[in-house]
């Protein structure tokens, strides 16, 4: 298949010949996503879209200046088609990548940002990069490149206009080369009737370090899917997430695959579903034959806010080489009952007790996979989790909070 | 009028009488009965698994600990008739034996909103973010504990002596009328252990009572306290002074003579 020249109705036919992903597919058995016809939506619907394909670079208060070159690419010219998708990985062959191929015959425009070197001992790139619905229903690119020894720190945020319900089938690829370092903010509110497939995928060459907080809030679908290759010796990803919502459904997928020696991996998901939520957290790693000395951390836990809503938690290890250190586990439960007598016992009524106890908890897992103390006010997730808090389960996340 | 018997003179702050305690259904404490006057300290021993630290977490009313006879007012109000921070607020401060972790909630944040919690019940203004971290860092410094814990999150990465003068620093900073110590020296140095007989002085002087749990002869000494009683299956078996601390430390926990006659 040429995809170079024409990809999109290649896509389309692709998508069509292979089918879309079975109901009782394993990868998706928990969280059926919605049909193909929901993704390729309706011609008249789809993301033309305006020419920076809705993604915006905002200022940053007290960072640093950028290292950062931004280019669109509008698939209708074929110089640029040929260049965006000669640097884009083929969809793989499981499940997910009925994703991919929607996306494909959906594409518009993207973005490419390449973070440079500043030079030893120069601060991190710091970006904020805002996304801006603007179809009903759209498949938004983003490439991400990171050179070698570069330093960047992102924010990615999605915003929503107001009104009808939305389809969005995101592709974001990251590429860092030898001892490139990205700390990944990604904060994610749909609406209540919005259907969301988020894909981001990560290469790391030798001794490259990428973290990932993930803040998401549940929709009428709400996928984040995340794969991350550890090609070189040396090279390291963590990933935090905190799924909340009140209702709605969603799920994190974290596929993480050791390719080569001394690698090392941790992935931390937090659930805190309401009453009527569903929500699914699965970690897979997979540790090649031939990674000495690979290191592997996976910790899923679910605990309900309110009621009794349906959590699936899905840990699991693959390990072809002896020499490794693996540790995973999930847990289900519910707040702890010593913390929240403790904070009683201080005064704070039930409510608050609960609240601080529920954002300290998300508080401590983003803070794992990076320490937001480091990093300008402007980019933190903390505004976002407040929000976020408040607006699913009537926490109120109070400016002492901020200690 | 000496200063014992100024206290015993006092009001008491704490009343219990025969007081009952199922956990899980088993029952722990029989019958209980004490009082605690404001500005005084009662000292409570017993071996373990006496019942000591059942009677603080009852009367601080966790879930857990189900009162199934017998009475308990502070400030002469029905303490077993509020709800835990009701209780809390009302002035009943209980240190506890093994502090929790409370991940990603700052110290200052957490304690700050405790202290705004109990000052609102009583009709005080909040303290703001400045006045409140001047005065954290001041009790921190007098007990010990390094100011940076205070930016950290509650209890977690601490060390047990660390974990008790966080204990106390929540003490210092709530001020309440009745606290409880649930052996608060263990797992302390000898400094920790004099920070905290300073602090009971100096609340102990504008009012507070205390009713302390403790094995450790050299603190209760150091405290100087106005009674101490012996509890044994689950009811006080013994009260006096100083004299009944030496005799424990002489003979251990050996049953007491009224229940050998008995």
């Amino acid at each position: 298949m040429d995809m170079v020249t024409d990809p999109r109705p290649a896509a389309r036919a692709q998508l069509a010949a292979q089918g879309w992903i079975p109901r009782k597919a394993e990868l998706f058995r928990h969280l059926p996503p919605p049909p193909a016809a929901v993704w390729l939506g309706e011609s008249a619907s789809c993301d033309d879209g305006p020419a920076d394909c809705g993604w915006s670079l905002q200022q940053v208060p007290g960072a640093a200046g950028a290292q950062a070159e931004l280019r669109w690419f509008d698939m209708a010219h074929a110089a640029q088609r040929a260049k965006l998708l000669s640097g884009l990985p083929l969809p793989g062959d499981d499940a997910a990548a009925a994703f991919a191929w929607a996306h494909r015959a959906l594409l518009r425009h993207a973005l490419r940002v390449r973070v440079g070197a500043a030079g030893p001992g120069a601060p991190a790139t710091v970006l904020h990069l805002a996304h801006r619905g603007h179809a009903a229903v759209e498949a938004p690119l983003l490439l991400l490149e990171v050179e070698a020894g570069a330093h960047c720190v992102l924010l990615e945020t999605h915003e929503r206009a107001a009104g009808a319900a939305v389809v969005q089938n995101l592709q974001v690829h990251v590429t860092l080369e030898q001892g490139a370092r990205l700390q990944h903010l990604r904060s994610v509110a749909p609406g209540a009737g919005d259907r969301l497939a988020h894909h981001v995928r990560v290469r790391l060459a030798r001794d490259a370090d990428y973290a990932q907080c993930l803040l998401a809030e549940a929709g009428a679908y709400h996928l984040q899917r995340n794969v991350f290759d550890l090609q070189g010796v040396g090279a390291q990803a963590r990933a935090s997430g905190v799924l909340l919502g009140g209702a709605g459904a969603l799920e994190q997928q974290v596929l993480v695959r050791h390719e080569a020696a001394r690698t090392r991996s941790a992935v931390e998901v937090l659930a805190l579903p309401g009453a009527s939520a569903q929500m699914v957290a699965s970690a897979h790693t997979r540790i090649a034959a031939g990674c000495d000395e690979a290191q592997v951390h996976q910790r899923l836990a679910g605990i309900p806010v309110a009621g009794q809503p349906r959590i699936v938690l899905r840990p699991h290890l693959e390990i072809h080489h002896d020499q490794v250190q693996a540790a995973h586990g999930a847990t289900w439960g519910a707040l702890p009952e010593d913390a929240l007598f403790h904070a009683r016992q201080r005064g704070l009524d039930e409510a608050a007790a609960r609240s601080l106890i529920v954002a300290g908890m998300a508080r401590a897992v983003l803070a794992r996979a990076i320490d937001e103390a480091s990093l300008p006010p402007a980019l933190r997730l903390e505004d976002a989790l407040a929000a976020v808090l408040t607006r699913q389960f009537g926490i109120a996340v109070t400016e002492a909070a901020h200690g | 009028m000496t200063k014992k018997e100024d206290m015993q003179s006092n009001p008491p702050v704490l009343q219990v009488q025969d007081l009952r305690v199922a956990v899980a259904g088993r029952t722990v404490l029989q019958s209980v009965s004490l009082q605690v006057a404001a500005g005084a300290v009662v000292v409570l021993m017993g071996a373990n698994g006496s019942g000591k630290s059942t009677l603080g977490l009852a009367l601080a009313g966790h879930p857990r600990y189900q009162v199934t006879g017998g009475q308990a007012s502070l400030g002469g109000a029905d303490l077993l008739a509020l709800s835990v921070e009701a209780r809390a607020r009302a002035g009943l401060f209980l240190s506890f034996q093994a502090p929790p972790d409370i991940p990603g909630v700052k110290n200052n944040l957490f304690v700050r909103t405790a202290v705004n919690a109990v000052r609102q019940a009583r009709g005080e203004a909040p303290l703001d973010a400045f006045d409140f971290l001047g005065e954290a860092k001041g009790a921190a410094r007098r007990l010990g504990l390094p100011e940076a814990m205070l930016n950290r999150p509650v209890n977690e990465g601490f060390s047990g002596g660390e974990r008790k003068r966080n204990e106390l620093l929540q003490l210092a900073m709530l001020r309440p009328r009745l606290a409880i110590l649930d052996e608060i020296d263990s797992g302390m140095d000898v400094d920790g252990v004099r920070a905290t007989v300073d602090l009971v002085a100096s609340l102990r002087a504008q009012g507070t009572g205390f009713l302390v749990v403790s094995h450790y002869q050299q603190l209760i000494e150091s405290l100087a306290p106005d009674a101490v009683l012996r509890l044994d299956a689950g009811r006080i078996a013994q009260s006096g002074g100083l004299e009944l601390v030496h005799d424990i430390a002489r003979t251990g926990y050996a049953p007491a003579p009224e229940a050998i006659e008995a």
